[in-house]
């Protein structure tokens, strides 16, 4: 006598058999597709602040000599000259606490600028752009060097007239620190 | 009955191994299909890594490499015993290998691609915008008369860098685009003969014969070295302004107007950049990196401006 289709303690163990290789199968996929999202997402955060933070180095680097007090730091705030599409300007950054974001605002020198040549220290940041997002704090500190002492040492204001030997700027995020250096060649 | 019984048994068994080899088939094929994600999900990770690694090499690398070609650079000029600089001098290109093929090449004056050919921009063979008089500064391309008088008059004088002429009323960036490549804000206003474009030139009030005659001259009068100086090698060009007037008159002939013209200009020239403009091109073995074009004083061994492309 012949048998057809197929018993229940057949189908019992194709089932279990299934069930296993699929988990196998999907264990596998979703290895592989967490390690793509973490490609995607935390690298390129990474990348993207890296990135951000090396093209403020290069403002930095490349401002402008200028003969007026364009130049002020605090712990907060940094402002440098600068150009905006070929006129002098003068660019600031600072952390804006309540968006979270380090900020970038440039204003034309010409706008600041007052009939006796001089130029207004208050910056108006209406028309800032965030030029990095999701930070917890920005500081700066300026290198210095003391005479008196015979030493380098970082400074968290900027009283002087000339420019820093270096300025350093430390980003936290939610995880990690990230400390920058800029060394100005003009100073 | 029989025959066709043995037919079936026969037939059975290979269908069984046919069916078996399908399971196989599909296993293999879900195993490749598993084994290339995983091998995409490495594949893209370890691009992205080694992609950005190579950016950052690049501009974490570039930085203190620019500025060992700075110090090499005044090192050189240091070292430079001759009393002119020559346009051969001056464009020729040095290199200076760091470890693991890296390597930066430096030069002194700007070879600026413009429309037509690449033109020479020597930082002390421009006009000066702080010292130069109004009649001068209106022969320059895109300065209107009013514009040189306002800047020759401009409150903000003394610039210290070429953009700030913005600031001046009647001064557009269209104009600027057009002069900013023959215009300084640095030095004593003195113009090296052997290096400056005939814009200048025209601009410092000689007729464009002459300037072109002096183009000329300049390319095919060959500096003989003093004898006892080994250190400099004869070159091509004007060594110095004294004897500019004879040196030409032997070359061409020139009119009365045109030597009047030569030597009502003499105090504005020389024959030495006081003022140089230092071009770095950094390479990674074979790929080009970042280039930087900077504004050195060699005699005070500072560093004027400084920009990155």
């Amino acid at each position: 006598m012949k048998k057809r289709g197929f018993t229940l303690i057949e189908l019992l163990i194709a089932i279990s058999i299934f069930a296993v290789v699929s988990i196998g199968i999907y264990s596998v996929f979703s290895g592989g597709i967490t390690v793509f999202s973490k490609v995607k997402n935390t690298d390129l955060a990474q990348q993207r602040l890296l990135l951000n933070v090396e093209r403020f180095a290069r403002e930095l680097r490349q401002q402008p000599p200028c003969r007026r007090n364009l130049f002020s730091g605090s712990n907060e705030r940094l402002s440098f000259s600068s150009f905006l599409d070929y006129s002098p300007a003068r660019t600031t950054y600072y952390f804006d606490r309540a968006r979270n974001a380090f900020m970038r605002a440039v204003e034309r020198q010409s706008d600041i600028i007052s009939p006796e040549g001089s130029i207004d220290p208050e910056v108006k940041v209406k028309d800032a752009t965030p030029a990095l997002g999701n930070i917890k704090d920005a500081r700066f500190y300026y290198l210095f060097l003391d005479l008196q002492k015979n030493d380098y040492v970082w400074l968290e204001e900027w009283p002087y007239d000339h420019l820093p030997v270096a300025i350093k700027a430390v980003i936290r995020d939610e995880s990690r620190e990230y400390t920058k250096t800029v060394f100005l060649p003009l100073a | 009955m029989r025959a066709v019984n043995t037919q079936k048994q026969s037939f059975c068994p290979l269908r069984k191994e046919r069916l078996h080899r399908g399971s196989v088939l599909v296993f293999c094929l879900w195993a490749v299909a598993t084994l290339s994600v995983l091998a995409m999900a490495l594949y893209s990770f370890v691009f992205q890594q080694s992609r950005a690694a190579r950016a950052y090499k690049g501009l974490v690398l570039s930085q203190p490499m620019a500025r060992s070609a700075v110090a090499a650079a005044f090192h050189l000029i240091e070292n430079d015993r001759s009393p002119y600089d020559t346009l051969e001098r001056l464009t020729q290109e040095k290199r200076l290998d760091f470890c693991a093929g890296n390597s930066i090449v430096y030069f002194f004056a700007d070879k600026a691609d413009n429309q037509d050919g690449q033109q020479v921009v020597d930082e002390g063979a421009l006009v000066n915008l702080n010292l130069a008089s109004v009649d001068i500064l209106e022969k320059l391309p895109g300065i209107s008369e009013e514009a040189a008088e306002n800047i020759a008059s401009s409150r903000f004088k003394p610039f210290a860098s070429v953009n700030e002429v913005l600031l001046v009323e009647g001064v557009t960036k269209e104009d600027l685009l057009l002069f900013k490549d023959l215009v300084t804000v640095h030095g004593i206003g003195k113009v090296n003969i052997n290096t400056a474009p005939k814009e200048v030139l025209v601009a410092l009030g000689l007729d464009e014969s002459l300037a072109e005659l002096l183009i000329r001259f300049r390319s095919e009068h060959l500096i003989e070295p003093e004898e006892g100086s080994k250190a400099i090698a004869s070159e091509y060009g004007i060594s110095d302004t004294g004897a500019l007037i004879e040196n030409m008159r032997q070359f061409s002939l020139l009119s009365l107007r045109q030597e009047q013209d030569l030597i009502s200009l003499l105090p504005k020239l020389s024959v030495k950049s006081e003022y140089l403009r230092l071009n770095l091109v950094a390479y990674f073995g074979k790929e080009r990196g970042t280039r930087y074009s900077i504004v050195i004083c060699p005699a005070t061994k500072k560093v004027l401006s400084w920009r990155e492309f």
